[in-house]
C-alpha cells in the first residue's frame, strides 16, 4: 500500500519532467515549489501540504513539506527516506522494493528523452496541454492509479492523480527553474542518508 | 531321536518363516525413528510428538528460489514452476498466506486490539506524539497510505502496522506483488515454497515429483535459458540418496554375494557346503528376525542393517564344519564331534558378549543383541541338527596351499623360530596404538553421518543465505493447561527474545502468539490505545488533518486463534499448533536465523512452560550414549568370555585365547585414527562384531592346536567371506557405512592374522 502513494508521487517528478522540450543536462538541478492537494473522502476540505523539491538527475529527488508540518523525503535509486518532525518515519530500501528501481528506469529515461520505458508501463494520450497516462495493468495491485492527468506549460503545471475511490490528489508546481548550481551540503547528506 | 530334535527345529523353521511372512504381508513392520532408540524413560510423548511434526513439516517442505536478472522473466519462471508442480500434484496448492487482503479482512473487525510491537513500546513509553507525527507523515507527506476509508476506522493508522509487523516467512524475502522476491548480486530471485503433496521418503512418490520436476524445468527453460535454479529440500536429498543408496546396496551386495559364492565353490570344489552354508545362515536370520518381531513389536531398521552383518558370524559355523570334508572323517556325525568343543564354545562366548549388550537400558543395543544372539544360536542348531542328516559331502584332499599357510602362520605364532617376528609384531601394535589413539578423535554428530550430494548441500546453503531463513532444525516448545495460558507464555518468551535480534544472536521467530496475541494483552493494548493516544491526541489530530471526529470505536470482539486457523489464511499456524486439546496443549515456537543457539537457550531459562528443543543435538547425544555404552560393555563382554575359556581352558590359555580378538579391537581404532576415520558409534558396533567374530577364530585354533591345515582353512574361509561381506562396505559413499565396513576390514584382518596365537602350545619343541 505505501508504493502506491510511492509509485504515484514518483510519477509526478517523472511526468514533471518530460514537459520539457529539452531534457535536463546531467549537472543540473530543477528546483520548485509545490502546493498538494490531498481529497480524501473522509475529510471535509482537502489536505493541503506546501513545501519545495530539488531534482538532481541521477542523484535523487527531495521533496520537503513545509508547511502545515515538516515532512522531508529524500528518493535515491537505493532507497526511500522520510523525515517527520526530524524524526525518522519511514525507511524503505530499493532493494526490497523493485518497483523503485524500475520507476527509476523510466525517470532516468524519461530525462534523457527516452519514452520507451514510460510508454511500455502507461498508455499515454496527449490533448493539447493535457497528458493523460493510464497503466496498461489496471486492477493489479502494482497500479496504483487509474489515471494521471498532467497539465504541461513551460514545465508541468499540475498533475492530477485520480485514484479510483474517491480519494484524488493534485500537486500544483510554480516557480521552477533549472539552475547549474550544486546541491547544498544538507541535501548531499540528505541523499547519502536515504542511499543507506 | 537325532531325526526327532531335527524335525522340531524344522516345525520352529515353519512357524518362524509363517510368522515373518504375515508380518511383511501386513507392511514392513519396521521403526525408522531414530529416537525410538532412546531409552525409555527419557523420552516425553509431548517432545516427540512436537519433534515428529516439525520433522514431518521440515521433510515436506520445498523451497526452490528462480533466478534471473530480469525481474518478469523470474517472475513468470517462478509462477510457471509452481503451476506445474502443483497441477501435477506434486505440490500442495499455495496457501492463501501470501494474499494481504485476506489477511486484513479477517484480523480488521479485531484491530482494537492488535498493536505493533514497536507501538506498544511506544505507548508504553508514553510517547504517542510519535504515533501522530507518523500519521501527520502519512497523510502529508510524499509517501503515505492515507486512504480515506482507513482513516475513519483506524485514525492513528495502527493497524497497517500491526499487518506489517506480522513475522513474515522469516529472512530477506519481501512481498513484491504477491511474490516472495530476494534481490541479490544483480538477479532477481523469487521464492518457490510449500509443502509437498505426498511423503518425500516414499519411493513412489518421489518417482513423480522426479518426472512433474524435470518437466516443468524444461518448459521453463525454454523460454529462458539462463535461469538459475536453487533447490533446497529432503526431496531432493531423498531422490538423490535413494538411488544412490540403492544402487550401492546392491552392487556392494551382488559383489559380495558372488564373491562368497565363488570363494567356496573354489575352496570345496562341491555346492554341497555351499548349499548348507546358505541354509544355516538362512536359518539364523529367519529365528532372528522373527524372535525381534514377537518381543519387539516394531524392530528398529538399524537393527536390520545390523544382523546383515550377522551373515558373517553365522557363516562360520557351517564353514569349520565343511573344513572336515578335507580330513579323513567321511561320516557326518564324526565331523560334527570334532569341531563339536570349538563350535560350541564360540557360541556360548557370542551369546556372552551379546548378553552383556541386552542388560543395557538401550533399546537398540537390547535389539540387537536378541537378534543377534537368536540367530547365532539358531545357525548353530542349524549344524548341530540338520547337518549329520543332509551332509553328503565326500572327503576330498586339502589343496597344498593350505599347507604352506598353516606352516607359514604356525612358524610365526607358535614356533621359537618366530619368536623374533613375534616382537616386531608387538612392537608394531604398541607403535601404532601409541600414534593412533594419540590421533584418535570421537565423531557423534548424525549430520556428518548421512550420504548428502556436495552439490545439493552448496546449493541448500546458497537457499539458507539468500533467505536468510534458519535450517536447523531447532525450536522452543511451549506447553500449558490452555490456549490462552501458551499464549501468554509465548508473548512472555517474545520479551526475552527481542533483545537478542538487536545483538543478532537470531534474525526472528514465529509463535502462535506473534499472530494471535493473548486476550490478556489485546486487553492491555486496548487499554494503551485509549489511555495514551485516543484520549489525548484525537481530537488534536483530527483539528489537525481537518477530520471529522470519528464516531467512538467499535472495540469488536477479542481475535482468537480459531477465527485465524478457520479462516485458512494462516498456514504457517498449522505447524505451529501440535497439542490442542481442550485440557493442555503445545505450541512450537519457530526460529529464524539463528547465530547463537546458546545464547537463545539461556534467554528463554525460566519463563515457564517453555522448553528448547534441539532435535540434532539430541540425535547426536544419543550416539554419544550409544558409543560410550558400547565401549564398556564390550569391555564387560570381554571379560565373561574370558571366564567362560578359563573353565574349559585354565586361566593362563583361556586369557591367551583373548588375545587376538582382544588385540584387535584394541589396534583397529588406532589404526582407522591413522587412515583419518573417526571412532563413531558406527565404528563402536562393528568392534562388537570383531569381537564376536574374532574370539571364534581364536577358539577355532586352540581346540585344533592351531596345528592341522583344515583350521587354517577354516579360519581362512570365515575371515575371507567376511572380509567381502564387509569389506566393500568400505567403499560406501555414506560417512557411516564407510567407517563401519574400515573397522571391519582392519578387525577382522587382525583378528584373523593373529588367531594362531590362541593355539595351544604343545609341550614338544
Amino acid at each position: 500500500m505505501r508504493l502506491i502513494r510511492l509509485v504515484a508521487a514518483l510519477a509526478c517528478v517523472l511526468l514533471a519532467t518530460t514537459g520539457r522540450a529539452e531534457p535536463l543536462a546531467g549537472t543540473e538541478l530543477l528546483r520548485g515549489q509545490f502546493v498538494q492537494e490531498r481529497h480524501l473522502k473522509a475529510f471535509a476540505k482537502p489536505v493541503i501540504s506546501e513545501g519545495r523539491f530539488v531534482l538532481a538527475p541521477g542523484r535523487g529527488l527531495i521533496w520537503i513539506v513545509q508547511s502545515p508540518f515538516p515532512i522531508v523525503t529524500a528518493v535515491t535509486p537505493a532507497g526511500l527516506l522520510q523525515k517527520a518532525g526530524g524524526a525518522e518515519a519511514l525507511r524503505l530500501p530499493a532493494s526490497r522494493v523493485p518497483g523503485m528501481s524500475r520507476l527509476y528506469q523510466m525517470l532516468d529515461g524519461a530525462l534523457s528523452g527516452n519514452m520507451v520505458d514510460v510508454e511500455g508501463a502507461f498508455v499515454v494520450a496527449r490533448d493539447g496541454d493535457h497528458l493523460r497516462l493510464v497503466p496498461r495493468q489496471a486492477g493489479t495491485p502494482g497500479a496504483p492509479f487509474e489515471s494521471v492527468t498532467i497539465v504541461l506549460g513551460q514545465f508541468v503545471e499540475s498533475v492530477t492523480i485520480d485514484k479510483g475511490n474517491g480519494d484524488f490528489d493534485r500537486i500544483r508546481f510554480s516557480d521552477q527553474r533549472p539552475c547549474s548550481e550544486e546541491l547544498d551540503p544538507d541535501e548531499s547528506a540528505l541523499l547519502q542518508s536515504a542511499s543507506q | 531321536m537325532r531325526r526327532l530334535l531335527a524335525g522340531l527345529w524344522l516345525l520352529v523353521m515353519v512357524a518362524a518363516a509363517v510368522h515373518v511372512a504375515g508380518r511383511f504381508v501386513e507392511g514392513l513392520p519396521f521403526q525408522t525413528d531414530l529416537m525410538a532408540l532412546l531409552p525409555v524413560e527419557d523420552r516425553d510423548p509431548v517432545v516427540a510428538r512436537a519433534k515428529e511434526a516439525m520433522a514431518d513439516a521440515v521433510s515436506r517442505r520445498v523451497v526452490v528460489l528462480v533466478g534471473h536478472p530480469e525481474r518478469t522473466v523470474a517472475r513468470q519462471a517462478a509462477s510457471e514452476l509452481r503451476a506445474s508442480l502443483e497441477s501435477a500434484g506434486t505440490l500442495a496448492a499455495a496457501g492463501s498466506e501470501l494474499d494481504p487482503a485476506r489477511l486484513g479482512a479477517v484480523y480488521f473487525p479485531h484491530r482494537s486490539g492488535l498493536l505493533a510491537d514497536a507501538d506498544r513500546r511506544t505507548l508504553q513509553e508514553n510517547r504517542g506524539e510519535a504515533i501522530v507525527n507518523r500519521t501527520l507523515s502519512q497523510v502529508f507527506g510524499f509517501v503515505g497510505l492515507a486512504d480515506s476509508r482507513l482513516l475513519e476506522h483506524d485514525p492513528f493508522l495502527l493497524f497497517p502496522e500491526f499487518l506489517k509487523g506480522l513475522p513474515g516467512t522469516g529472512g530477506k524475502a519481501f512481498l513484491d506483488e504477491g511474490l516472495l522476491t530476494i534481490v541479490d548480486g544483480g538477479l532477481f530471485w523469487i521464492v518457490v515454497s510449500g509443502q509437498l503433496a505426498g511423503e518425500p521418503f516414499a519411493l513412489q512418490f518421489q518417482d513423480r515429483f522426479e518426472k512433474a520436476w524435470g518437466a516443468a524445468v524444461s518448459r521453463i527453460r525454454i523460454g529462458a535459458p539462463d535461469l538459475s535454479l536453487l533447490r533446497m529440500g529432503a526431496i531432493f536429498h531423498a531422490r538423490a540418496g535413494a538411488s544412490e543408496a540403492l544402487s550401492e546396496a546392491s552392487t556392494i551386495a551382488a559383489c559380495s554375494l558372488a564373491g562368497i559364492v565363488l570363494l567356496m565353490l573354489l575352496a570345496f570344489r562341491s555346492a554341497m557346503p555351499l548349499v548348507l552354508s546358505v541354509v544355516a545362515v538362512t536359518a539364523g536370520l529367519l529365528t532372528a528376525l522373527a524372535t525381534c518381531l514377537l518381543a519387539f513389536g516394531k524392530p528398529h531398521v538399524s537393527v536390520l542393517l545390523f544382523g546383515a552383518g550377522l551373515i558373517g558370524v553365522t557363516v562360520d559355523y557351517s564353514l569349520h564344519y565343511f573344513t572336515q570334508v578335507f580330513t579323513s572323517r567321511s561320516a557326518p556325525l564324526e565331523r560334527l564331534r570334532h569341531v563339536f568343543p570349538g563350535i560350541t564354545l564360540g557360541v556360548g562366548t557370542t551369546l556372552l558378549g551379546y548378553g552383556a549388550l541386552a542388560v543395557a537400558p538401550y533399546p537398540g543395543l537390547r535389539q540387537v543383541a536378541v537378534f543377534s544372539g537368536v540367530g547365532v544360536l539358531s545357525a548353530y542348531l542349524t549344524v548341530l541338527l540338520w547337518f549329520p542328516l543332509l551332509d553328503r559331502a565326500r572327503p576330498s584332499r586339502l589343496p597344498t596351499g593350505w599347507d604352506r599357510l598353516a606352516a607359514l602362520l604356525r612358524r610365526v605364532w607358535i614356533e621359537d623360530s618366530g619368536r623374533g617376528l613375534r616382537a616386531a609384531a608387538a612392537v608394531a601394535a604398541v607403535v601404532v596404538v601409541g600414534t593412533g589413539y594419540f590421533r584418535l578423535t570421537t565423531d557423534d554428530d548424525v549430520r556428518r553421518q548421512q550420504a548428502l550430494s556436495p552439490h545439493l548441500v552448496k546449493e541448500q546453503a546458497e537457499v539458507l543465505r539468500l533467505t536468510g531463513v534458519d535450517a536447523s532444525g531447532q525450536f522452543f516448545l511451549v506447553e500449558g493447561d490452555a490456549e490462552q495460558q501458551m499464549l501468554v507464555r509465548e508473548e512472555a518468551l517474545a520479551t526475552r527474545l527481542a533483545p537478542l535480534v538487536a545483538t543478532g544472536a537470531i534474525a526472528g521467530w514465529q509463535s502462535p502468539a506473534s499472530f494471535v496475541p493473548s486476550i490478556e494483552r489485546q486487553r492491555d493494548n486496548r487499554r494503551l490505545v485509549e489511555e495514551r493516544l485516543e484520549r489525548p491526541q484525537l481530537a488534536a489530530l483530527c483539528e489537525r488533518l481537518g477530520m471529522a471526529s470519528p464516531a467512538p470505536r467499535d472495540l469488536g470482539g477479542f481475535l482468537q486463534l480459531r477465527q485465524v486457523r478457520e479462516a485458512g489464511v494462516l498456514t504457517v499456524l498449522d505447524a505451529m499448533i501440535v497439542d490442542s486439546a481442550p485440557g493442555g496443549g503445545a505450541h512450537v515456537v519457530l526460529l529464524a536465523g539463528m547465530s547463537d543457539p546458546d545464547a537463545i537457550r539461556q534467554a528463554a531459562r525460566g519463563v515457564e512452560g517453555v522448553r528448547f528443543i534441539d532435535p540434532t543435538a539430541d540425535v547426536n547425544a544419543l550416539l554419544r550414549q550409544y558409543r560410550e555404552q558400547a565401549v564398556w560393555l564390550m569391555a564387560a563382554s570381554a571379560f565373561l568370555m574370558a571366564l567362560l575359556l578359563a573353565l574349559r581352558h585354565g586361566l593362563r590359555h583361556g586369557a591367551r585365547i583373548m588375545v587376538p580378538p582382544v588385540v584387535s579391537i584394541i589396534v583397529a581404532p588406532a589404526v582407522l585414527a591413522l587412515l583419518g576415520i573417526p571412532f563413531t558409534f558406527f565404528v563402536a558396533m562393528a568392534l562388537v562384531l570383531v569381537l564376536s567374530i574374532g574370539v571364534d577364530y581364536a577358539i577355532f585354533c586352540a581346540e585344533t592346536s592351531g596345528r592341522e591345515p583344515f583350521t587354517v582353512a577354516a579360519v581362512t574361509l570365515a575371515s575371507l567371506t567376511t572380509l567381502l561381506s564387509f569389506g566393500l562396505l568400505a567403499l560406501s559413499e555414506v560417512a557411516a557405512v564407510h567407517a563401519f565396513g574400515a573397522a571391519m576390514v582392519v578387525g577382522i584382518a587382525i583378528a584373523f592374522a593373529s588367531a594362531p596365537l590362541a593355539a595351544r602350545r604343545d609341550p614338544t619343541p
